[in-house]
Formats: C-alpha cells, structure tokens, sequence
C-alpha cells in the first residue's frame, strides 16, 4: 500500500507537503487558527473570508476573480469556516487541474497560486478599511446564512443541541457567531482585527500533489504569508462529569421530529483511547452494521436515519435520528440500552470486527482522496499529534474488546434535544 | 473484451458484455487503495407504467415503487446484506434516481467477493408480506425528512408546474399513500420485468485485473437461469408542450424566500450524441449569462437580490428538458422579474467575449471527473444509457461552436414556457 504522508517543513513557514502523481489535480490550502472567544469575535472572524473573497487589489471585484478561475480551466477556490474543538478554523482552498493534463502548455499552478495569495493578503482596501460596500453587503449576506440553519431540520437540531450541552463553555458558540452581535461590527474593526489575524493567528500551508519543485522552492517568496506558530490546540477544556441529563424540546411546525442526544465521552485524539473510541463509535451508531441502525430501523422501523458522530478534540459523541415525536421515549430507552449491552460486553465477536473493518476500509479509501487526505492530516495536526493515515489504521488494529468496553462504559449522557411539531 | 486508451486523460476504459446481456466496464487505476462497483439497472422512478413482459398486460405500478424495490433487496431470508458486505469491510449502498436504480459497495481488500456479494443481493429477490410491512415504516420517516427539505419540496412544485403527465413530476420516493399501497407482488412484477442482466450495466473501478474479474463474473452468470431477454416497453404518455401550471407557492418554515424557476424545453426525437451535446450548449450559455463570472449574476449580487444561494443548470433527457435557476432571496418578486428580463434579452455579445474562457472551464471539470469514483461511476453510467462513452465527452465539447450557442440562445428562454415555485416564510 502506498504510504502517503504529509512532509513538515521546519521553517517558520509551517509547510506540510504531500507529494503524489495520483490525482489529476493539485491541492492548495491556507489555515488560520483562532481561539473561539465570544461571539462577537467569532462573527468576526466567519465575515473576514466573504468580505476577502469579494475583490482584492488586482483583482478589484467578484466578477474578475471568477473570470480568472475560468481561465484557469474552472480552478476552484473555496473559504470554509470549521470548529475544531473550542477553536475556529479559517481554510482557504485551492484545487486546479495538474497542467500535465491539458493540451496547452500553462503556468495554471503559479498563476492560480498568486491568485489565492491576491485574495488573501492584498484585499481592496480604501481609507485603512474593507471596501465599504463590500463589508456592508458581506455583513447583510452573513446574517441570512446564520438564519438560515433553519433550513437544513438535521443541522439546527444539532446545533441546537450543542449549544445547549455547552452553553456555559466556550464550543456553544456557533462557528459564525450570531446575527445581533453583527450590528455591533464596524468596517474598522473588522479590518484592524484582520490585520491581527495576519500577524498573530497560528497558519499552515498544506499542498497536495504533483508539484514542480521549483514551484515549491519559490513558494514563500511568491506570498506575504508571515512567519507563525503552526495550528494546534491549546485552548479546548475538557468536560467531563456526572451530571443530571438535561431535557429541551422545542415546538416548530415540520412533518419529522428530529432527535439530537450529546454525550461527553472525556476522549481526545491526543489519547490512547482515540483508537477505541473509532471501533466503539462505529460499532453504536457510526454505519449500517451498527447497533443502533440494527435496533431501531432495521429490526423496528421507528427511522430512516440513526446515526453516531464524535468530535475528538472537544471529547463529544452525537447520537442523531428523524422520528416521530410519540416514539421519542422508546428510542431513547433503545439508545440507553444498545450503550448498556456494549458496556456489558454483550456484543458478538463478528460486531466488534465489522466495527474494526469498516473503520479501516475508509481509512484506506482517505489515501484516495486529496482533501480526505488533508482532513485527516488537519485534525492530527491541530490535536498536536501529527500521524499518517496508516498509523492511525495500526492504532486501530490494535483495539481489543475490553477497549471498547472501557469506551462505553466511560460515556456519560448529558443533554437530549428534541424539535417537534407543534400540537 | 474491448480496452479503450484515452491518452490526454491516460486512462484505460476495459468493456465486455457477456451471453445473457450484462455489460461490464472497468477502469482499472493503478495505485490506488479504493475499489468501487456499481451495479446500475436500468429501471427508476419514471417508470411506473409499461407492458408486463409475461402476459403483455399494462401495468400501473404505485409511485414511489423502484425506490422501495431498492430498499427491499437488501432485505434477505437469514442474514442483514451491510453485515455481508462489513464482515469483507466493505461499504455497501444505493439509490435511486429518476431513471436508474444503483446499487454499491466501497472496500480496500476482498473485492471480489464483495463484487460476487454484489451481483448475488441484486439478482436474488426475497420480498415477503412482512418484511414489505417494516420497510413501509422506514420509508415513510424518509419521505417525511424531505417534506421538511425547502429545496426538495419546491424543486417538486416546480416539476409539477412544468408537466402535466410526464412522471418525472413525482417524488422519486413516492407519496405517504403510495408507498403503503405496495405490494411484494408489486415488486415482484417490476422485478422480473426490469431487472435482468440485459437491463444493467456495471461499473468497476479500481486498481483489478480485469480478465480475471470478468471471467469471474461470467462464470457466475453462467450458472444462472434468466426466464427471458426482453427489455420491457415503457409507457409515456404524451406530454403537452405547453406547462402545466404558472406558478405554484407554498409557506415552510425558513429564513427567507425560496425562488425557482424553470422553461420547459419541448423535446423531439434526436440522436444521443446530439441531446448530450445541447445539455453542454445551453450549460454553457447558462455559465455566460447566469454564471458567476457573468454581468448579470454580479450585477444582482451587489442590488442584494441574488446571493451565493443562487444556481442555473440545463437538464436533458431524452424524453424531457428544462432549464432550472434557483436560489433564495428577501427580495423575491424583485428577483423574479429581473431574471425574466435578462433572458428574454440576452446579449450576443457578451456570448461571443466570454465562449471561449467558459468552455476551458468545462474542459477542466471533465478532466476532475477522473479523481472521484463514485462521480465517475455516476457520470459514466447517465451517458453510457445515451450510447456515450465518457471519454467522447471531451470531443463533445471541444467541438460545441458559439454558432450553435447563439442559435439556442434566443430559443430556450421562452416566457411562455416559464413556471415559478417560491416558498415563503410561514409568518
């Protein structure tokens, strides 16, 4: 198998390089890691991106950075905002064909590169602010995108889950911010907490795929990206406790009912646990083997969906499904239940190695995938554990059944959010 | 056995079909970890209404019917078919669309008996009053979830705005009603109409080896028994040319409007190569007079009336066609009535400056198709049905000429083929 692993430059520019001849494209990525504070500075932080991505020096508006991209056979740009953990996480993604495919002969990697390098480090400024216009527009189009988690049933029932377990910590806050503490954001602040971002937010610089060395070499004199500490966490606290579970429903007219349960399992990536709580995710609610897709859809129809997920640098396992309200009782009694028999070691030799397999068949598929291969390489790298694809696979090799055993036993249940129909 | 080299994209296409009418293709990859197969049968929500195979009766099936056949294979007499699949860890899946339905599995090891797991679920029905009972609960919570979709549900209206007959209007999923109507005779009937070997193609991608993966699969082809080789005859009604409705409008609960639009594209018979090459034509003048380098679409940006939100794609199928532009807005009726305005008005000229830069854009998406298995599969699959093998697509493309853009650009906006869905906010 090929190992493909992400080389860290020890400079101060933070570089982390996969080199591979295996994908038609080339991948690009630039990170800001900030520490997720108070709302204000988080709305903050979501709006730089869209106010940047409007129109920089060379490239004064929308229109011609799109015409740009065209140009450079449809090269894809892209900002996304992530919460790793209490931490909000800017990416600034890049991905063009790998010139090597075209009929003409291009400089598409520079080209897009310097691009991307526009866009972030020379925006069109006027006065020591944003663009006026820009920052206005920006701000009003940030507002709709926070309101309208509404839209999307699974993701409001989710958030308004973990905001709700959280309120008192740090990760309750949205990874956008909210949409009253956006009035209170003046063009000026915004900028001057730009320029702070530049200089004092922890970055990286991920590439994946075939690129010419010179390309590599020349890279930190074709960017004003300054010199930083490189993305990892120092910030996150923690929870873990025993604790009365905390009931919240929540009365909107829909057709499905929507059921969000979060526990604290007290496990990080950084930990020896790590491994079993993979197996032990995958074998509660993490695939179609699993035992809460077996209970509850399979074996007793109350869903279409029933799914677990967990957050490894908070230390957070979700349990999500799509019911109806009357069977809200019953399938919470089934989730206690699937959870006890697994703490009691009531799981079956041919369970616990699906689990195992599964997890590891999409491991290997990640070494597949340029940007499953920077997620995975971002999150070790954030959880100061930096490790390859194949190392996390032996890890996970390694889990034996009183692992997972330990993992069950170890979840604590903390909060159950229910959105419903109103009567 | 046919092997195809694509030297720009170097790439292998490897394709064989056996004695019984099964079409294999493989694109072998080397180097890479993942395996992928797709076994795509030829049978999808459109098709509710054909001539019985084995006593040339009509049939009208419940809508909703192919999705639940899809369900109803994985059920089996003793063991759950995911636990087959994760005890070879692999991944196994499907859905259904409009005209096929398509099972898959993902592993990294053991594909071959993954692929025979495969072949073996879809080829051996076991529909009982019971197990048909449990997965109308299932299926119901499904259709449920995507009541409360806004986009789904209005992207509904809209296909039932613009037809009257053609079944493409339909929830792939059916309705509530429909699907509690179903039957295991049901699912029976459609299954020994639509699912023989002739009447599937299956798509393998991975780092194989071919001739030993075929032999395989013949030799497990041949051990079986196929009652019969005809493809059954679908029944379209005939559609009117004109909509069905204006305008349909409905209130969710959701941040803001929802508007979409679309014009109805009357179809006439024509020839594979041709209706994949008008998708790309009026796509591409889409791009130019939508997309998000255009004049307009940055123009109703920076008024605030269209946002990130907003997309305009072209779809064509043989028996039907439509333009489709969408996106949410606070300014609903504002944006209505500007979108009208621009396409009624389109400017050659602006086609003429930026053809050339957005068909580059479209040659590279075809070369990114390459990096993703299952889109691949997926996009293999849509024009091999035309007769198209996905490497011609390049030429296709190549050779669309801005005549022919100009030409469609004054025909395919028709006002009085144009119908609206909006959703407002309930309050």
């Amino acid at each position: 198998m090929n190992d493909l692993e992400f080389k860290s430059y020890q400079n101060r520019f933070n570089l982390h390089h996969l080199a591979t001849d295996k994908f038609k494209t080339n991948l690009i990525q630039v990170y800001f890691m900030l520490p997720l504070k108070n709302e204000k500075e988080a709305a903050m932080n979501a709006l730089i991106p869209s106010v940047l991505e409007r129109g920089s020096k060379n490239y004064k508006d929308n229109q011609l950075i799109k015409t740009q991209l065209e140009n450079l056979y449809g090269s894809n740009m892209s900002f996304n905002i992530l919460k790793r953990g209490e931490n909000q996480i800017l990416r600034f993604s890049l991905e063009m064909v790998n010139e090597k495919f075209l009929t003409h002969k291009s400089n598409l990697t520079i080209d897009a590169f310097n691009l991307l390098n526009d866009i972030i480090f020379n925006p069109l400024t006027e006065a020591g602010k944003f663009n006026e216009k820009y920052f206005k527009q920006e701000k009003e189009i940030l507002k709709q995108d926070i309101l309208s988690l509404i839209n999307d049933k699974y993701s409001f029932t989710v958030e308004n889950c973990l905001s709700r377990m959280c309120k008192n910590e740090k990760y309750g806050i949205y990874k956008m911010g909210s949409v009253s503490v956006l009035d209170q954001i003046s063009n000026q602040e915004l900028f001057d907490h730009y320029q702070k971002i530049l200089s004092q937010a922890k970055r990286s610089l991920f590439l994946v795929g075939n690129f010419k060395s010179s390309f590599v070499n020349d890279l930190f004199e074709n960017t004003e990206l300054q010199a930083g500490d490189d993305i990892f966490d120092e910030q996150t606290e923690v929870v873990y406790r025993d604790k009365k579970i905390d009931f919240y429903e929540q009365e909107l007219r829909v057709n499905q009912a929507r059921l969000s349960i979060g526990f604290r399992t007290g496990i990080t990536r950084k930990m020896p646990d790590y491994y079993s709580l993979l197996v032990f995710n995958s074998l509660i609610g993490g695939s179609t083997h699993s035992r809460l897709f077996q209970e509850i859809r399979e074996k007793r129809s109350l869903a279409y969906y029933v799914s677990s997920s967990i957050e490894t640098t908070k230390g957070l396992l979700l349990i999500n499904s799509g019911i109806n309200a009357e069977n809200k009782e019953k399938v919470i009694e089934l989730v206690k239940k699937e959870i006890a028999a697994v703490a009691a070691g009531d799981f079956s030799e041919e369970e616990f190695m699906r689990s195992k397999k599964s997890i590891i068949n999409h491991l290997k598929q990640d070494l597949d995938s340029n940007k499953a291969l920077s997620a995975h390489f971002l999150l070790s790298l954030v959880n100061n554990k930096e490790e390859s694809i194949n190392q996390t696979i032996k890890g996970v090799e390694a889990v034996n059944r009183e692992d997972i055993i330990a993992v069950a036993e170890k979840l604590k249940m903390d909060t159950i959010y229910l959105l419903k129909s109103e009567d | 056995m046919e092997s195809i080299y694509n030297k720009n994209m170097d790439e292998t296409l490897i394709k064989e079909k056996l004695d019984n009418g099964l079409n294999i293709y493989i694109f072998p990859k080397k180097d890479y970890v993942k395996q992928y197969a797709m076994l795509s049968v030829d049978f999808g929500s459109n098709d509710i209404d054909f001539i019985d195979v084995k006593n040339g009766r009509r049939r009208n099936m419940p809508l909703g019917i192919a999705h639940f056949l899809e369900h109803q294979l994985f059920e089996d007499k003793e063991e759950s078919i995911f636990d087959k699949f994760a005890d070879l860890g692999a991944s196994a899946n499907a859905y259904t669309n409009f005209d096929s339905t398509n099972y898959l599995f993902s592993s990294s090891s053991n594909f071959e008996d993954s692929l025979i797991n495969l072949i073996e679920f879809v080829q051996e029905p076991y529909f009982s009053d019971e197990n048909v009972k449990k997965e109308k609960g299932i299926i119901v919570q499904e259709i449920k979830m995507y009541q409360d979709n806004p986009y789904w549900r209005s992207y509904f209206n809209l296909l039932s705005a613009l037809y009257s007959n053609h079944p493409v209007k339909n929830d792939i999923a059916g309705t509530e009603e429909s699907v509690m109507s179903i039957t295991p005779e049901d699912l029976y009937i459609c299954y020994y109409n639509f699912y023989l070997p002739s009447n599937m193609d299956l798509i393998l991608i991975g780092d194989l080896d071919p001739k030993r993966i075929i032999n395989l699969i013949r030799e497990n082809q041949s051990k079986k028994h196929f009652p019969h080789f005809k493809n059954p005859v679908r029944i379209i009604q005939e559609e009117p040319e004109k909509v069905a409705k204006k305008l349909v409008e409905e209130k969710m609960n959701i941040s803001r409007p929802m508007v979409q639009i679309a014009f109805k594209d009357p179809v006439k018979s024509e020839e594979p190569a041709q209706i994949i090459k008008k998708e790309y034509i009026v796509n591409l003048l889409l791009d130019i007079v939508f997309g998000r380098s255009s004049k307009n679409y940055n123009q109703l940006y920076d008024e605030g009336i269209i946002d990130n939100s907003f997309s305009c794609t072209y779809h064509k199928k043989p028996d039907y066609a439509y333009v489709h532009l969408h996106g949410e807005s606070n300014k609903p009726d504002q944006m209505r009535r500007r979108i009208k305005e621009k396409l009624v008005d389109i400017d050659h000229d602006e086609i003429r400056d930026n053809f050339q830069r957005i068909k580059r854009k479209y040659q590279g998406s075809f070369i990114r198709l390459f990096n993703n298995f299952n889109h691949l599969a997926a996009e293999f699959v849509n024009y091999r049905r035309l007769g198209i093998d996905i490497f011609e697509l390049a030429e296709i493309i190549e050779n669309i000429t801005l005549e022919e853009l100009l030409a469609y650009s004054d025909k395919v906006f028709n006002k009085d083929f144009m119908v609206e869905s909006i959703i407002l906010n309930e309050d």
